[in-house]
């Protein structure tokens, strides 16, 4: 199964440096080695691990130029975005002309051209929580993956797009953002399927923060319904570095997303954020975890889900404060609005609190619609269906509105609250 | 403290810590006429039985439970690591003098008197207490109750009596709330069981007063698996309190308790514990409410000492406007963790459930919360409300919290909440500078943070918890 899915007559062995290919190697071992998960593991309490099972599935081939180009056609840019855009795992479009301090290329050749600085952001695995084998498969396949780095403020937002398109495909987005001391980004990511196939996806971002840096990072899965998608991000943040981190899953039957966020440094904010409205049989199993390594740094994660119809959630949240992580301020909160008799959530939110001067805080509320609020609405003539949705798009609203940029903002609202 | 001590004016902060430090640290010899021996095998099942004179349903079910508790593995995947150290081996499952349970005072034997004079426990009674069962080791050395009670129909019995002479009220109740499968403490309790309370309150009686039981560790290694099984008949009302001490030893020992309890339609159970365990103690307890229609359960718990502590408390709210609450205060000090939480499970319409949980971490001691709320698919109007405050006193304190709750169907509502704060400089500031020294500025903030619980425990019992308190912050502050 595993062969079938790395295609690996593809990895461009004895062109790339030694350490890279020991690094493919060790990550292909680890990806066959790794049990696969099961509910026993406390990561997956309230989880449903068999969706992770790539049985099936194999490597997407690449698409014929007609057919991308109409995929292309129908998925209109954010204005004055730089786009770049992967159709099954392979880049088929790089923006031309980039701005002065911006670097977007493959990781290849992001290998070759910086060794010393892929070495440093590539050598250690990022750490997960309960999907490190489908990570170092994703590992495997990195080769491909895509680069951005950023030394500077960059006033153009970056429009990544990864279409899938197949029946039984499997395909393994990855996504490098290295933001240098003073470097700022803002970037939209989505990941859409292009046809009704089967398809499986199986994500990793990493952002590296150095000092001073900010990056703005939008990410919006819109798999068909019948596809499964595993979202892992990994982000690790500097002295004063700013990270702003929105996620949304219109798509999917079900997903999967693991959101680690690593402070190291006095200062670093980290801002984690998620909205979706979940409908039909949709289930959506989100887990985050907000690791202060050094004192004077602060998070704040809102997490908010409207749950329709037979959908289910799952939130697990963790903030842990390492000793010797003094002045820290860490908060949580996941919203979980109901709509309907069958629908269910599964809250975990969590602390583990090992240093002092603290001010952390987590809130977890589930609730439905109060007849109140319906009558506000009727009485003012409004049709009730309109009212319940008016409702629903107020409360993903909340979650959306932290994220400051405002092209990014209005794109994910298009797409998600429409 | 140290810092301060030498001065006269910190005179005001020695009275408040003015407390008998070794109050249930000590011990008397052991003069044991029964004795199971260390380890556990169905030798040791058969001798519990044969001294008890148990009928054999009973020993089957001992037999049965002996064999899950086998079966089971530790819960490894969640809990913490240190419950690996119990050595099931090492541990006496049975301890007695064989003598039956005294219904006067002045025949206790007098050094047990002694204990229990020393704990305050007869003095308690003789002020207002309704009946007092006080258990050493493995059986009860005293057992009384207000005659007045004993004609309206209620039962106050130890678990051997329960079960042998009471069979009719308690069997249908015994093991169905927490099955022997429960968990793996659970089940080595339904295997060893000994002592305990069993209560019973008739239909319509209300008691006025509490019922009250005292638990006593003695022997070193010895592990105490009482059994409590109260059951609250139609619009009964009680409310009982338990308190729990032992000696330092040298070696580790185990308290595996099972209680259960029952509250028909309309009754009201409180079940108040106050546990000031030694620091060797492991303190494994199951404990779970089933609140019929209209009733309500109320756990209130004190968690003191003990190394490692894992309880959490739950209601099954099974009828219709069933209510349960959880109130806990946990204390961590150095070389403790307090793992206590609450479980409501909400298996009706229009059940409420309210759990308020605030821990104190002093020194390098760990307070954990570990909680679940569950609202099944179908049912409409369910409320819970969680809260959870963690104070941190020293910078290498730690707490955690780890709650869960699941909700299925659109008619019900849960809040969570949780808090962690430390006690701030410009508080004691405001404070010292008004004279009050620092160790009872202190003092004072904790006791504010948990004042408002503190309230919820019976007077006498609240006294002692703010000295208990105080005591354990002695030499933590600096």
């Amino acid at each position: 199964m595993m062969n079938q899915l790395l295609n690996d007559e593809q990895f461009p062995a004895g062109f790339l440096p030694e350490w890279f290919e020991a690094r493919h190697r060790q990550m292909k071992e680890r990806a066959a080695q790794l049990p696969e998960p099961s509910r026993r593991m406390e990561s997956w309490r309230f989880g449903a691990p068999a969706n992770e099972s790539l049985e099936g599935f194999e490597a997407a081939s690449p698409l014929d130029p007609q057919t991308l180009a109409a995929i292309i056609r129908d998925h209109a840019s954010m204005p004055d975005a730089l786009r770049v855009v992967y159709a099954n795992g392979l880049p088929v479009s790089m923006p031309e002309e980039l701005p002065e301090g911006l670097s977007v290329m493959d990781m290849e050749d992001f290998i070759l051209q910086y060794p010393d600085l892929a070495r440093k952001h590539l050598e250690n695995m990022p750490e997960m929580l309960g999907s490190e084998r489908l990570a170092a498969l994703n590992a495997t396949l990195q080769h491909n993956g895509l680069v951005i780095v950023a030394d500077r403020e960059i006033s153009r937002p970056l429009e990544i797009f990864h279409f899938i398109s197949g029946d039984n495909v499997a395909v393994f987005p990855c996504t490098l953002v290295i933001a240098e001391s003073g470097g700022r980004l803002r970037i939209l990511e989505r990941h859409i399927s292009a046809d009704h196939g089967m398809q499986f996806c199986g994500a990793l971002q990493q952002h590296h923060l150095s000092s001073a840096s900010s990056v703005k990072y939008a990410l919006v899965q819109e798999l068909n319904t019948r596809s499964r998608a595993v979202e892992l991000s990994h982000i690790t943040a500097d002295d004063s570095a700013e990270m702003e981190h929105l996620v949304s899953h219109p798509g999917a039957a079900w997903t999967r997303q693991e959101t680690v966020c690593i402070l190291t440094g006095d200062g670093a904010h980290v801002r984690l954020l998620s909205a979706n409205h979940l409908k039909e049989r949709k289930q959506l199993d989100q887990r985050t975890y907000q690791r202060h390594r050094y004192r004077g740094a602060s998070s704040n994660l809102f997490y908010a889900s409207v749950l329709d119809d037979d959908s289910a959630s799952v939130f697990s949240g963790m903030i842990l404060v390492e000793e010797g992580a003094h002045d820290t301020s860490a908060y949580q909160s996941n919203r979980n609005l109901i709509l309907s008799p069958q629908a269910e959530t599964n809250s975990i939110p969590g602390l583990e609190i090992l240093a002092d001067r603290v001010q952390c805080s987590h809130g977890s509320a589930t609730s439905s619609i109060s007849p109140e609020e319906i009558f506000y609405l009727l009485s003012r003539g409004i049709p009730e269906q309109t009212a319940r949705s008016m409702i629903a798009r107020g409360f993903l609203k909340d979650a959306l509105d932290q994220f400051s940029d405002e092209a990014i903002r209005t794109a994910v609202e298009n797409i998600v609250l429409s | 403290m140290s810092e301060t001590s030498d001065t006269p004016a910190n005179d005001s902060a020695q009275n408040l810590f003015d407390f008998d430090r070794s109050k249930g640290n000590f011990s008397f010899p052991e003069r044991h006429k029964f004795d199971a021996g260390y380890g556990l095998t169905e030798a040791t099942i058969d001798y519990i039985c044969d001294v008890k004179d148990e009928p054999d349903w009973i020993r089957r079910f001992r037999k049965n439970a002996l064999a899950v508790f086998e079966s089971k593995p530790m819960p490894m995947h969640w809990a913490s690591s240190e419950i690996e150290k119990i050595d099931f081996s090492q541990i006496r499952y049975y301890l007695s003098d064989g003598e039956r349970p005294k219904r006067s005072w002045e025949d206790v034997p007098e050094d047990v008197k002694r204990t229990f004079e020393r704990l305050g426990v007869p003095e308690q009674e003789r002020q207002f207490l309704a009946g007092v069962e006080a258990q050493y080791d493995s059986e009860s050395a005293y057992s009384n109750m207000k005659e007045e009670l004993r004609s309206q129909g209620v039962i106050f019995v130890n678990s051997t009596e329960g079960l042998k002479n009471h069979e009719e009220i308690f069997r249908p109740w015994f093991g169905k709330v927490i099955p022997t499968g429960d968990n793996k403490f659970s089940a080595l309790n339904s295997a060893v069981f000994s002592g305990g309370s069993f209560i019973y309150v008739p239909k319509g009686v209300k008691l006025k007063h509490p019922l009250q039981a005292y638990f006593r560790i003695n022997s070193e290694n010895f592990g105490q698996f009482e059994r409590t099984l109260i059951i609250a008949d139609e619009g009964a009302e009680l409310m009982y309190m338990e308190g729990c001490t032992a000696p330092q030893f040298e070696t580790s020992t185990l308290h595996s308790a099972v209680v259960e309890l029952v509250a028909l339609k309309g009754a009201k159970i409180q079940y108040v514990t106050v546990q000031n365990w030694s620091s060797n103690v492991f303190n494994m307890v199951t404990k779970r409410g089933l609140a019929m229609e209209d009733a309500e359960i109320r756990w209130i718990d004190c968690n003191i000492g003990s190394g490692l502590t894992m309880k959490y408390p739950a209601v099954v709210l099974k009828g219709k406007r069933a209510r349960g609450e959880v109130i806990s205060i946990a204390l961590a000090n150095t070389g403790q963790h307090q793992d206590t939480g609450a479980k409501m499970i909400h298996a009706a319409d229009d059940t409420t459930s309210n759990i308020v949980s605030k821990s104190i971490s002093i020194g390098e001691g760990r307070a954990s919360y570990r909680g679940q709320v569950v609202m099944g698919k179908g049912l409409k109007g369910c409320k819970n409300n969680t809260e959870c405050d963690a104070l941190l006193l020293a910078s290498n304190s730690r707490t955690d919290t780890y709650p869960a709750i699941t909700v299925k169907g659109d008619r019900n509502m849960v809040q969570h909440e949780a808090s962690v704060s430390q006690v701030s400089e410009e508080m004691l500031f405001y404070m010292q500078q008004r004279g009050i020294p620092k160790a009872a500025a202190m003092s004072l903030a904790v006791n504010g943070f948990i004042n408002d619980l503190v309230q919820e425990f019976p007077m006498e019992y609240s006294v002692e918890l703010r000295r208990l308190i105080d005591l354990e912050m002695e030499d933590s502050i600096g």
